[in-house]
C-alpha cells in the first residue's frame, strides 16, 4: 500500500518537475531577444574601440586614446558580463540553488538588467525604488530572481498593449512588521473577476496561443510558499499590483 | 560632410564620434530624437543622420517623421536598431538604409560613404 502511494507521489512529483521546466524553457526563450537587444549595443562599441587601437598600432599612435580606448573596452565587457551573468538566473536549472542571503538590491537588480531590453523597445518606464536595498533575504536566488522575472514579463506584456505614453512598471520594495515585501506595480488593469479567480491556476492565461504557459504565476506562488511567504495581488492598488511577500530572516542566520 | 548621429547608449555615441572624426566626417551628436531635432532646427547643416531606432525621450520613427516633413530626400537617412528580431517593422518611408546592431566597422563605413559622396 505505501509503496503504491509512494510511487504515486513520486509520479505527481516528476509532473510538477516537468511543469516547472516547461516554464522555465518558455522565459529563456522570451528572454533571448532581450538579451540580445542588449548585448548588441556595447558589443558595437567595442568594435569601434578595438579598431581605434589596431590603426593607432600602425600609425604615430595616441597614448592617451589608446588609453581611453581600453578603458572603455574594460567597462563594455563588464557590462556584457552583467547582462549574461543575468540571464544565467533564468536559463539555469534550479536543481542545485541553495538557501542564500542576498541583498534585496542585488536580487531585484539584476532582475531588472535582464529585463531593460525588453522595456526599451516597447517604450516601457520603469523605476526600481527600494526603501530597503541592503536587507538581507534568505531565499534561493535563482527561483526568486524567477519570481520576479516573471512578473516583470507579465507586466511588460500587460503595458505593451497600452497607450505608449501609458507604459510603465515601478519596482518597490520594503519592510511591514515581521514581512518583506517586493511589489511589481504596472500601468495595466485587471478588470475581469473571471480573470482575478482563476489567474493562479495552471494552465490559465490570457495571453495570445504561443505566448503564455500559462504556468507563470501558478510556480511562482509555489515557489513564494516554499520560501514561507505569500504571493498576492494587491487589489486595492488603482492598477495592477503583484506582491511577494517574504519572512524576515533571523538575525543570527539561524533559519 | 557632416555626420549628424542620434544614440542613446553614452559609450556606443561616444565610439560612433570618435570613429567617424577620425575617417575625416564632421560630426554632431545627439543623446535623443528630441535633441537631434533640436541641433537640426538650430540651423546645423547635416548631411546624414545616423539614428538609433529606440530611445526615451524622441525615438528615430519620429525624429525620421521631423526630418522628412521638412525635405523628403536630405538629409540622407540611416536607421540602426538593437533589436535582435528583424520582424519588427521599422518605418520604411523615408529612409535611407536600415542596419542592425551589430553592424562591423566596414560595412558601417562604405554605406556611409555611399550616401556621403555627393
Amino acid at each position: 500500500m505505501s509503496n503504491a502511494y509512494g510511487r504515486a507521489i513520486s509520479a505527481v512529483d516528476d509532473q510538477r518537475a516537468k511543469l516547472f521546466e516547461a516554464n522555465r524553457l518558455s522565459a529563456i526563450g522570451s528572454m533571448a531577444c532581450s538579451v540580445a537587444h542588449e548585448i548588441n549595443t556595447p558589443l558595437m562599441a567595442m568594435d569601434i574601440q578595438i579598431n581605434t587601437l589596431a590603426t593607432n598600432l600602425e600609425g604615430a599612435g595616441d597614448r592617451a586614446e589608446d588609453a581611453g580606448a581600453i578603458e572603455m573596452l574594460s567597462q563594455l565587457s563588464k557590462r556584457i558580463a552583467t547582462i549574461v551573468r543575468g540571464f544565467k538566473l533564468v536559463s539555469y536549472s534550479s536543481a542545485d540553488d541553495p538557501m542564500t542571503d542576498i541583498t534585496l538590491g542585488k536580487l531585484v537588480e539584476s532582475s531588472v538588467d535582464i529585463l531593460a531590453g525588453r522595456f526599451k523597445p516597447l517604450g516601457v518606464k520603469w523605476t526600481v525604488d527600494l526603501a530597503n536595498p541592503m536587507q538581507l533575504v534568505r531565499c534561493r536566488v535563482v527561483l526568486l530572481s524567477q519570481v520576479i522575472l516573471n512578473a516583470l514579463n507579465n507586466s511588460c506584456d500587460a503595458v505593451a498593449d497600452l497607450d505608449p505614453n501609458d507604459r510603465w512598471v515601478r519596482v518597490a520594495s520594503g519592510v511591514a512588521g515581521d514581512k518583506i515585501w517586493i511589489s511589481v506595480t504596472d500601468s495595466g488593469r485587471i478588470e475581469s473577476d473571471r480573470v482575478k479567480a482563476h489567474m493562479f491556476e495552471p494552465f490559465f492565461t490570457t495571453k495570445p496561443i504561443g505566448k503564455g504557459t500559462g504556468l507563470g504565476l501558478t510556480v511562482s506562488k509555489e515557489t513564494v510558499d516554499q520560501h514561507g511567504g505569500r504571493l498576492y495581488f494587491d487589489w486595492t492598488s488603482p492598477t495592477t499590483k503583484l506582491v511577494i511577500e517574504l519572512p524576515m530572516p533571523a538575525p543570527n542566520g539561524a533559519s | 560632410v557632416t555626420i549628424l548621429v542620434v544614440e542613446d547608449d553614452q559609450m556606443l555615441r561616444a565610439s560612433l564620434v570618435t570613429l567617424f572624426k577620425r575617417r575625416g566626417y564632421a560630426v554632431q551628436a545627439a543623446a535623443s530624437g528630441n535633441e537631434a531635432i533640436r541641433i537640426l532646427s538650430s540651423n546645423a547643416t547635416i548631411d546624414l543622420i545616423l539614428s538609433d531606432y529606440y530611445m526615451p525621450d524622441g525615438d528615430g520613427g519620429q525624429l525620421l517623421r521631423y526630418v522628412r516633413s521638412i525635405d523628403p530626400k536630405r538629409p540622407r537617412f540611416i536607421m540602426i536598431t538593437g533589436q535582435a528580431d528583424t520582424s519588427v517593422e521599422l518605418p520604411g518611408e523615408g529612409i535611407d538604409e536600415v542596419l542592425y546592431k551589430p553592424v562591423d566597422i566596414a560595412t558601417l563605413m562604405t554605406i556611409v560613404a555611399r550616401y556621403t559622396t555627393p
